[in-house]
């Protein structure tokens, strides 16, 4: 029998599940609901069938509720408790709690975890900051996206090359200036001979690096001008301006503007005054220096004033300012117009020029001649590709530990899915705690960051600072990849483990091992592949480094102490200088030659005599020595002789290396004409033997030594007291030659500085291949952990069984052992390539063979088993009663 | 059918229509609504109180409760000088937009 009184409170109670619906609403529509069960009634219904009409026209209770609730609401966003959220606030923070609470139950695993992600993030964190700064160079100057260098290549016939340079005449920039539409000013710099000048204040010389450089330069470039005026300060000639730090040192902290300075650059002896004073030059400027002397300077003065009015004498660099306008391809194309129409050079060998970007100049440039800095972005990318392989093994590492795990939370996920936890909300769960983690790991990897940036800094040679850690762009990539790798670390897991069903996972939560052992295995694969490839690399830069300090290069580069002669007074005393530094005891030979056997001869294209005896047009390194240069580098004359003073050849001889007279097919070299920059020929006096006067990245090229310009003071020391013997040095020089700064250096330091890129490739490998085996054996350690832990009952039951503890171990230690062949089977072939290929930019290689790759595996195997016998051992050990009693 | 949201959006000028004519309450309300529309708005009737309650929220109507002769609570609304100028106002937005409608559709109707 229908009760209404008892269908109408149920109906009640309906609504009042929803708690939008106030006493007031509920008691409205229970009167709409009667109005309407009468009418339902009076339509000839049953009481049960008028009750169900009249409740199927008022509606259902959660879409009336919801209804309500839109009104109730306070936010827009929020939504009825009865439906489903779409965003929750107390469930992530739920997530967070239990995270923090699995983060110290369980903290052996949390630490393996956090250690690989703060050492992953930190590596990230260093590189990003030094990408941030590689990219960031040039950037500061207002114009820097108007502002270009004018590079060149000759195009055709004997001077053809790849590579471009930055020396242009002086003319040029006039002319582009005044003829070129689209181009806004032009401004010349020059470098002084040997980069450094003696500048002189007070009676005291101070050895600096400094540029010459137009009028316009400051008004193109910003560099911050702290005293004098942008517009004049280097219009004038024998103006100067200095750095602030320059200035420092010189006057201390008086006002420089207006002081007088000598100037002192090679035969150039100039008075200036100081014009003006810029803020120290930003390291991350590819121009470099400590003072701008007016190049004003240099146009009026008479020993110079021709390289200014002539198309063919190079040795400038040209900065443009293009018109916002300015279209570049035009430009260029105009350059070289000017160019062939006034140049007899390039009317014969047509260049191609280029506007090279400012903005490039620091990562893209790949040219000769003054400021070139030839960071090339390949080892940029180099770098962002480790520390993205070392986040990764860091991620892994994360990845595998959570899957090893999933059989001790496979109960929680269970109960937290049969009490209504979607897939959706477990995957956020997991990737909530890895987030966790990851934000965990990134402040410690920033704490890490701030105390290491400064020795990165060193190792990769550019100076990092703890300022360069703070800019917007780095702080947002570096959160970018905090989050991005908390994501990734978690979303796996978070799939995997929310897959499974309920009930089992609630019946059987022991037997579950997350996603079984395949991707374990896949994933300490992986690890390994990427630290065993890394490790390769490191060993090949090594051995190659140290095949090429071994290398016999044909000439005795120990024990020399080089000292650059920086004016032309002291050159001509050279002799002199000479003759008395080789009675010093200390000393056992000195020459003063122009050029050193470490990369600076220059290359020239002249006119040789063939074996025929026509004249030929041949190319070659040439370089300025003195009589005693093959004396002092012990390199032997094979045929005819060395210079010598009774015969007068410092003049007309020339002496050729073995390689000029094998390529030339001379049979009888002696005696054969070489023309070179002057209407009388040269005669060949003597063949030395070949020696390598590069780095060892190419061959030697054919090469004439004449006697000529003196630079550089050389001296072969005898080997004991080397401190002594450098005082003792410093005080004859002072006497023979009182202007001459004690600036020098060792020969063998100079050879050092053409592996510098090398050297420093090594040691960032073997940085990083380091890190990557510590977070790989990281992670080995506590699945290995966790391993022997779920194996403790079958181990128990082995031993009682009557296994050795030694059998157990090897058990256990197999699987390991199989996984680290099987990386090192991946990343051989991976390591071969890459090096092989790193290797063809050297002419003097080492071959790769099986013995490094052999050495790595050895290493890996060894530190793998290390790793994981400690777990196993214990295990293995324990007494089987302890261990079936485990459970 | 006519949609929802259209639906939605004419019950206020509906509503304030109605309730222009005397008081009322919400039975009442609905069953005038389907009768003066010949059936074609078929509202739930439960989602009338809703919109009632946003609308004397709005100040747009007033209510007060009155007991009935067999005993039910029933709140009867009435519309506000507010209510009234806002039943002007959606008057003439609506109006206007028939008659846009009628204009675009006008040269469409004339050649079907």
């Amino acid at each position: 029998m229908f009760d209404l009184n008892k269908a109408l409170s149920e109906w009640k109670r309906s609504l009042r599940k929803y708690e939008s619906f106030e006493e007031g609403a509920i008691t409205e529509l229970e009167s709409h609901l009667l109005d309407e069960f009468d009418k339902q009634k009076r339509n000839g219904l049953a009481d049960e069938e008028a009750f169900a009409r009249a409740t199927a026209a008022v509606g259902r209770p959660e879409d009336v509720g919801g209804e309500y609730f839109k009104d109730s609401r306070r936010s827009r966003l929020t939504t009825p408790s009865w439906q489903k959220s779409r965003f929750s606030f107390t469930l992530p923070l739920n997530y967070l709690k239990m995270a923090w609470r699995r983060i110290f139950r369980h903290k052996g695993y949390s630490f393996v975890s956090i250690a690989g992600m703060t050492v992953g993030l930190t590596c990230v964190i260093l590189i990003l900051t030094y990408v941030n700064f590689e990219f960031g160079f040039d950037r500061f100057h207002k114009k820097a996206d108007r502002i270009y260098r004018v590079i060149s290549r000759p195009t055709t016939g004997m001077w053809k090359s790849d590579e471009f340079m930055s020396h242009s005449p002086a003319i040029l920039a006039a002319a582009m200036s005044a003829e070129i539409p689209g181009v806004a000013r032009t401004a010349r710099l020059m470098e002084p001979e040997g980069e450094k000048a003696v500048l002189r204040s007070e009676g005291k010389n101070f050895l600096e690096r400094g540029l010459y450089a137009d009028g316009n330069f400051l008004e193109i470039f910003s560099f911050p001008l702290l005293r004098g005026d942008r517009h004049s300060s280097l219009a004038r000639p024998g103006s100067i301006v200095l750095s602030a730090g320059t200035a420092r040192k010189l006057f201390g902290d008086a006002n420089p503007l207006g002081r007088p300075l000598g100037y002192h650059e090679q035969t150039m002896r100039f008075d200036l005054t100081v014009s003006g004073v810029l803020a120290d030059v930003p390291r991350n400027s590819h121009l470099q220096f400590d003072y701008l002397v007016s190049i004003a300077t240099l146009e009026s003065n008479q020993e110079t004033a021709d390289l200014f009015n002539e198309w063919d004498r190079i040795g400038f660099t040209i900065f443009a300012e293009l018109l916002p306008h300015g279209r570049k391809a035009e430009i260029e194309k105009k350059i070289t117009g000017l160019l062939v129409k006034n140049s007899e050079f390039c009317r014969k060998f047509p260049p191609a020029v280029v506007l090279q970007p400012l903005r490039d100049i620091n990562l893209r440039s790949r040219i000769q001649g003054a400021q070139a800095t030839n960071m090339q972005i390949n080892t940029v990318y180099l770098f962002v590709s480790i520390a993205l392989l070392i986040l990764w093994v860091a991620c892994l590492n994360f990845v595998n530990l959570s899957t090893a795990r999933s059989a001790t939370r496979a109960r929680e996920i269970g109960l937290r899915k049969a009490i209504g936890a979607s897939r959706g909300d477990l995957v956020r769960q997991f990737v909530g705690e890895s987030m966790l983690i990851s934000f965990l790991s990134l402040s410690l990897a920033f704490a890490l960051a701030l105390l290491l940036i400064e020795r990165f800094g060193m190792l990769i040679g550019t100076g990092l600072t703890i300022g360069d850690l703070f800019h917007g762009r780095l702080v947002l990539a570096i959160l970018a990849a905090a989050l991005f790798s908390g994501f990734s670390a978690g979303i796996y897991p978070g799939i995997v483990l929310s897959g499974f069903k309920p009930v089992r996972a609630l019946q059987k939560f022991s037997e579950f091992a997350g996603n079984g052992p395949h991707l374990r295995r896949i994933l300490v694969v992986l690890q390994f592949s990427v630290a065993i490839t890394l490790m390769v690399g490191a060993m090949v830069v090594w051995k190659q480094l140290r095949f090429i300090e071994s290398r016999k290069l044909g000439y005795d580069r120990e024990h020399v102490v080089v000292i650059p002669l920086r004016d032309q007074e002291t050159r001509e005393k050279s002799d002199i200088i000479k003759a008395e530094l080789a009675r010093l005891h200390e000393v056992a030979a000195v020459s003063v030659p122009g050029d050193l056997p470490t990369g600076t001869m220059a290359s020239a294209g002249t006119h040789i005599e063939t074996e025929s005896g026509e004249m030929a047009e041949t190319r070659f390194r040439y370089a300025n020595i003195d009589p005693d240069f093959m004396k002092l580098f012990a390199i032997p004359v094979v045929q005819g002789r060395n210079f010598s003073p009774g015969f007068q050849d410092e003049e007309d001889g020339m002496l050729v290396n073995e390689t000029l007279v094998r390529k030339t097919g001379w049979k009888n070299p002696l005696g054969k004409k070489i023309m070179f920059f002057r209407d009388k020929p040269y005669r060949v006096i003597g063949v030395v033997k070949d020696f390598n006067f590069d780095s060892l990245h190419s061959g030697i090229e054919p090469a004439v030594f004449m006697c000529g310009f003196r630079q550089y003071l050389s001296v072969r020391i005898r080997p004991g007291n080397t401190g002594h013997t450098l005082n003792v040095l410093k005080a004859a020089l002072a006497k023979s030659a009182p202007s001459q700064p004690f600036d020098f250096f060792f020969l063998d330091d100079a050879f050092n500085e053409l592996y510098g890129k090398e050297r420093k490739l090594g040691e960032i490998f073997s940085f990083f291949a380091g890190l990557a085996i510590f977070i790989a054996c990281l992670g080995l350690f506590s699945l290995a952990a966790f391993i022997a832990e779920r194996k403790t009952k079958e181990i128990g039951v082995r031993k009682a069984l009557g296994a050795s503890s030694a059998s157990i171990v090897l058990m256990l230690n197999k699987s390991f052992l199989r996984w680290i062949i099987a990386a090192n089977i991946i990343s051989w072939p991976l390591a071969y390539l890459a090096m092989n290929r790193w290797l063809q930019d050297f002419n003097y290689r080492i071959s790769l063979g099986w013995g490094t790759f052999l050495l790595a595996g050895i290493f890996t195997l060894a530190l793998a088993m290390l790793t994981v016998s400690y777990q196993t051992l214990r295990v293995a050990l324990a007494n089987p009663v302890d261990s079936l009693r485990y459970e | 059918m006519i949609p929802k949201a259209l639906m939605a959006a004419s019950t206020k000028p509906i509503i304030l229509t109605i309730l222009k004519s005397g008081e009322d309450y919400g039975y009442n309300i609905i069953q005038r609504v389907k009768e003066l529309s010949g059936g074609t708005l078929d509202w739930s009737d439960g989602m009338l109180y809703p919109v009632l309650q946003r609308l004397e929220k709005e100040n747009l109507i007033s209510s007060r409760w009155i007991v009935s002769d067999e005993g039910r609570h029933r709140k009867y609304y009435r519309i506000t000088q507010a209510g009234r100028e806002a039943l002007v106002t959606e008057m003439a937005q609506w109006q206007s937009m028939i008659k846009a409608l009628d204009l675009i559709w006008k040269p469409m109707l004339e050649t079907e």
